[in-house]
């Protein structure tokens, strides 16, 4: 296990109350965000995985109160070092923004400004979080960028994002993040837009960061191998709200939710030999009209009568591991259930 | 690439005509501006029948008349029916709008389909007269050439058309030569295609989107050019009911006769406010089918 | 980039002869008539022969073209038959005023297109936003020359609150020459009254003659801070704490900028060609009043002189432009 020993007994950094998240459209109300609850530590690396718009991201940008118009926090409780986010008037946000969570993001090229020097953005970022003059913030964000293995950072701060590649940009926005000297990281899709080769330096870099730094990470993925890799708990969602939750290797080898379970047995790994792919019939549902009780029972095979009637709780099933889902006892007698189709 | 791409084009075409069609009705805004525009065209259509007097007849008795029950928008210097004189100037804006672009586009067209396909000295040549053109801002050209031609409403469309045209033959030019060496071409050439058909079937429709944003506004824009050419002065010549010749001769009898440089400025507006609204979202619904 | 900036410089005089040749020709073709009018009603024979010849009209074509080429390049742009002075003269006293014209009507729009771009898109759909945008399209549909008239109409004749014609007061007359440029001389002479009138009496033309190119750059500032709102980057430097004050006025101002600046060449050219309009509604002594005048006469060596600034100017601002764009914008390099 990663954890650091201290943070079983500290109080989270972090901890997230029953949040919801609704955008209120022509078309009707999208639940972004149901009900999510989660936790981080100090110290720690959190994964949040899921398929594309299962409300992952749009969880992510709640934790900042940056949520997109016409998006509203609806209902929940966002406790950031013992303070309510969701309480906090615009200068008392903008102060959490950077020295306390700040976020990178998918896409580097459009991350940074093309308009402007990377050392003028950098020393921004710096000034804005520390009351420091221009020459200390520069002479900050070459140690950063150092920090980061960026080679010839003096070169690249005089520099525009243009002129570098996918994995420096990278590089660049992590180093800005990290001039934020900021608590929580969330990092949404990382290495999405990267060069596998590259995917792999940078998750190494944010894995030297948390234990240099102490820096926590929360990131957010759809790929379950990023996850596996950095993590070490990981909390699965699906269709806005969290299915399942706990320790990494639980999650890899004992999942009980049917839809982590196909979601890992999605992933073709070398070891498994011949095993054929696992994959759900059908298709995510509709965020405004999303089925009743739980989310997955049009295409759970396990799924009876109650499954369409009740909204499953999270029942815990092991040491800080629980899951929501009404065949949980089922699934726990046989490990074996098939899930899902061949 | 296949050659059997002649059906396949076809078929784009219709397809995305009616697309074009089924968007224009569901905008707002496009509704608006086909309503502007055909309300003045059948003004123009129905001029004998909706004008109230002769607009060419003076009556020295009711000269400078303000709006009233028999001359609805006032009379003029002469006597003229203000209101009667505007119907008839939607005529001569509508034809000199359609005029203007159709020379234009099609002097622009062949000049740039010539420059793209022989290349060459041709090509340079055409292309330096298309920098001297533009070397010079477009309204300021625009007067230029209808100084040199002579005052009339002809030679106020002529000059027009020689602003446009370099539009449209750096437009086809471009495309020629970045079709010319495409497999479509090719293939087709190898079919025994002929050149000219390749360019009008092919290359054409392949910029249609745009020439038909460009072209609206260029009725639009024509519009307001050429009155404002009348206006100069340096245009038409009375006694023709030109907007912007209205507007000059008003200009004169300021503060008096106001009613005599309002109205024709209005209609100038509604007509031009029309194509732009048009074209605008034409231009809308061209980057969203793309 | 230099090497760039002087190609430019290197073809504007082939340019400029392509285009004096081409007017030249076509100018000369119709007879000047302006001859008939500044010898008077009255004018017998002789006098008109003697006008002729003293303007070289009687020479053949040819030999006019090469004299006159041979002049211009000497800076001799010939004689206004009109006038009886030389052309050169007659810019000097038309050129700043146009000038002064147009480079307060480029403030303008550079000012309020900009922030009230800006400021419609940042607060989408309310009112500002749609006056703004209902401004956007109709600005361009309003025949420059008739809005002018109306504001003479409103302002001068109905309310009487701004004066329409001229560049200054009559009794005043223009201030100590330095440029022609009423404001700047103005200004050094420490000459508040005369500053004031000729900016009372540039108001109205302003206006007029700012309100296409003005619609335009309200729509463009709006569409590109519309979609620059919505990138990475703005969220991102939220995320990292920087303020919103600070994100939108800095970087996406500048962003948004940026992307417009090379609209900002049609917009010289739109500005040089409303001058000749706006300049005949407010009877402003300018280059399009003294070039009208002189086609409307027949007198080509003015027509001839003022193409040749106007497009020695446009050529200039052109320049400018695409050089203040490669400045501005990183991504650009020549």
């Amino acid at each position: 296990m990663r954890r650091s020993a201290a943070s079983d007994a500290s109080a989270p950094l972090l901890r997230v109350t029953d949040l919801t998240v609704h955008f209120p459209t022509y078309q009707g109300v999208v639940r972004a965000v149901e009900n999510v609850n989660l936790e981080v530590f100090p110290g720690e690396v959190i994964g949040l995985v899921g398929e594309t718009s299962c409300g992952k991201s749009v969880t992510g940008l709640a934790l900042l109160g940056l949520v997109p118009q016409p998006g509203r926090v609806v209902s929940g409780e966002i406790l950031f070092r013992g303070r309510d986010l969701c309480k906090l008037g615009r200068a008392e946000m903008r102060e959490v923004r950077g020295r306390g969570i700040t976020l990178i993001s998918q896409n580097p090229m459009t991350s940074l400004s093309p308009v402007f020097t990377i050392g003028t953005q950098m020393a921004d970022v710096v000034r804005a979080n520390q009351k420091v003059g221009r020459a200390p913030a520069h002479q900050q964000s070459l140690e950063t960028l150092r920090d980061v293995a960026m080679p010839d950072a003096e070169q690249v701060l005089k520099g525009y994002a243009h002129e570098l590649s996918g994995g420096m940009q990278q590089r660049v926005t992590i180093a800005e993040a990290l001039g934020c000297r900021t608590q929580l990281l969330i990092a949404d899709e990382p290495t999405t837009a990267l060069d596998v080769s590259v995917q792999l330096q940078i998750l190494k870099l944010l894995r030297e960061l948390v234990a240099q730094r102490g820096l926590s990470i929360i990131v957010i993925s759809h790929d379950i191998g990023i996850i596996a890799n950095m993590c070490d708990r990981v909390y699965v969602m699906y269709a806005a709200r969290i299915v399942e939750h706990g320790a990494v290797h639980e999650i890899v080898n004992a999942a009980v939710h049917p839809y982590t379970r196909a979601l890992i047995g999605s992933v073709p790994r070398f070891q498994d030999g011949d095993r054929d792919l696992v994959y759900l019939k059908g298709d995510v549902p509709d965020p405004i009209w999303p089925p009743p009780g739980c989310r997955l029972h049009p295409r759970c095979p396990l799924a009876t009568g109650d499954c369409s009637e009740q909204t499953p709780r999270m029942v815990e099933v092991g040491l800080r591991h629980d899951v929501a889902c009404l065949k949980t006892e089922e699934i726990l007698r046989d490990p074996e259930t098939r899930i899902g189709s061949r | 690439m296949d050659a059997s791409k002649t059906s396949a084009d076809t078929v784009r075409k219709d397809s995305t005509f009616r697309f074009v069609l089924y968007s224009i009705r569901r905008s707002p805004l496009a509704m608006i501006g086909i309503f502007f525009i055909l309300s003045v065209t059948i003004i123009a259509v129905f001029a004998p029948y909706v004008a109230t007097h002769n607009p060419n007849k003076t009556a020295v008795r009711e000269i400078l008349q303000p709006p009233s029950a028999s001359h609805i928008l006032g009379t003029d210097d002469v006597g003229r029916d203000v209101f009667s004189r505007l119907v008839y100037g939607s005529r001569i804006s509508l034809q000199v709008a359609f005029t203007v672009v159709s020379i234009a586009s099609v002097i622009g067209t062949l000049l740039g389909a010539i420059s793209g396909y022989f290349g060459g000295a041709v090509d340079l040549i055409i292309m330096r007269v298309v920098d001297i053109f533009l070397s010079v801002p477009p309204l300021v050209l625009a007067i230029v050439a209808v100084s040199v031609l002579g005052p009339s409403l002809v030679n106020v469309m002529m000059g027009l058309a020689l602003v446009w045209w370099t539009w449209y033959a750096r437009l086809i030019r471009g495309e020629v030569l970045r079709l010319k060496e495409s497999q479509s071409v090719l293939a087709l050439r190898s079919l025994g295609c002929s050149d000219l058909r390749i360019i009008f079937a092919h290359i054409i429709p392949n910029c249609m989107g745009v020439i038909l944003v460009q072209t609206t506004m260029q009725l639009g824009l024509s519009i307001l050019y050429a009155a404002g050419i009348n206006f100069l002065g340096i245009g038409a010549r009375p006694p023709t009911p030109s907007w912007g010749l209205m507007i000059s001769v008003g200009h004169m009898y300021l503060p008096y006769a106001w009613w005599m440089s309002v109205f024709p400025g209005l209609m100038i507006f509604v007509l031009v406010m029309g194509f732009m609204l048009l074209g605008d979202s034409l231009r809308d619904i061209m980057a969203r089918e793309v | 980039m230099l090497r760039f900036v002087l190609k430019r410089i290197a073809i504007t005089p082939f340019m400029l002869f392509g285009v004096i040749s081409l007017v030249f020709l076509l100018t000369n073709l119709r007879p000047a008539t302006a001859i008939y009018v500044r010898a008077g009603r009255f004018a017998t024979e002789s006098t008109i022969q003697r006008l002729t010849e003293e303007y070289g009209l009687d020479k053949p074509l040819h030999i006019r073209y090469v004299r006159y080429l041979s002049d211009v390049v000497r800076g001799d742009f010939g004689k206004s038959i009109l006038s009886g002075r030389p052309v050169l003269t007659d810019l000097a006293d038309y050129l700043p005023a146009s000038l002064e014209l147009i480079g307060c009507a480029m403030v303008v729009i550079a000012i309020v297109g900009v922030f009230l771009g800006m400021i419609s898109a940042l607060h989408k759909d309310s009112f500002v936003d749609v006056i703004a945008r209902g401004f956007g399209v109709g600005g361009i549909a309003v025949p420059q020359f008739w809005f002018g008239i109306m504001l003479v109409l409103l302002f001068f004749w109905k309310w009487g609150i701004l004066p329409a014609h001229g560049r200054i007061a009559a009794t005043l007359g223009p201030p100590q020459h330095i440029t022609g440029l009423y404001i700047f001389d103005s200004l050094v002479a420490g000459d508040w009254e005369r500053l004031g009138s000729a900016l009372m009496r540039l108001i109205l033309p302003v206006f007029a003659l700012s309100l296409s190119e003005l619609a335009t750059v309200i729509r463009l500032m709006r569409n590109s801070t519309l979609k620059l709102l919505r990138s990475d980057y703005v969220l991102l430097a939220r995320a990292h704490g920087l303020s919103r004050f600070r994100t939108i006025y800095v970087y996406v101002l500048k962003d948004a900028v940026t992307s417009i600046v090379t609209t900002l060449g049609l917009l010289a050219g739109g500005l040089l060609g409303g001058t000749f309009l706006i300049e005949t509604v407010f009877t402003f002594p300018g280059v399009g009043y003294y070039m009208t005048n002189s086609i409307v006469n027949g007198d080509p060596n003015p027509v001839l002189g003022c193409v040749i600034v106007i497009a020695g100017v446009y050529a200039i601002a052109n320049l400018l432009v695409d050089v203040c764009y490669a400045l501005i914008d990183p991504r650009v390099r020549y």
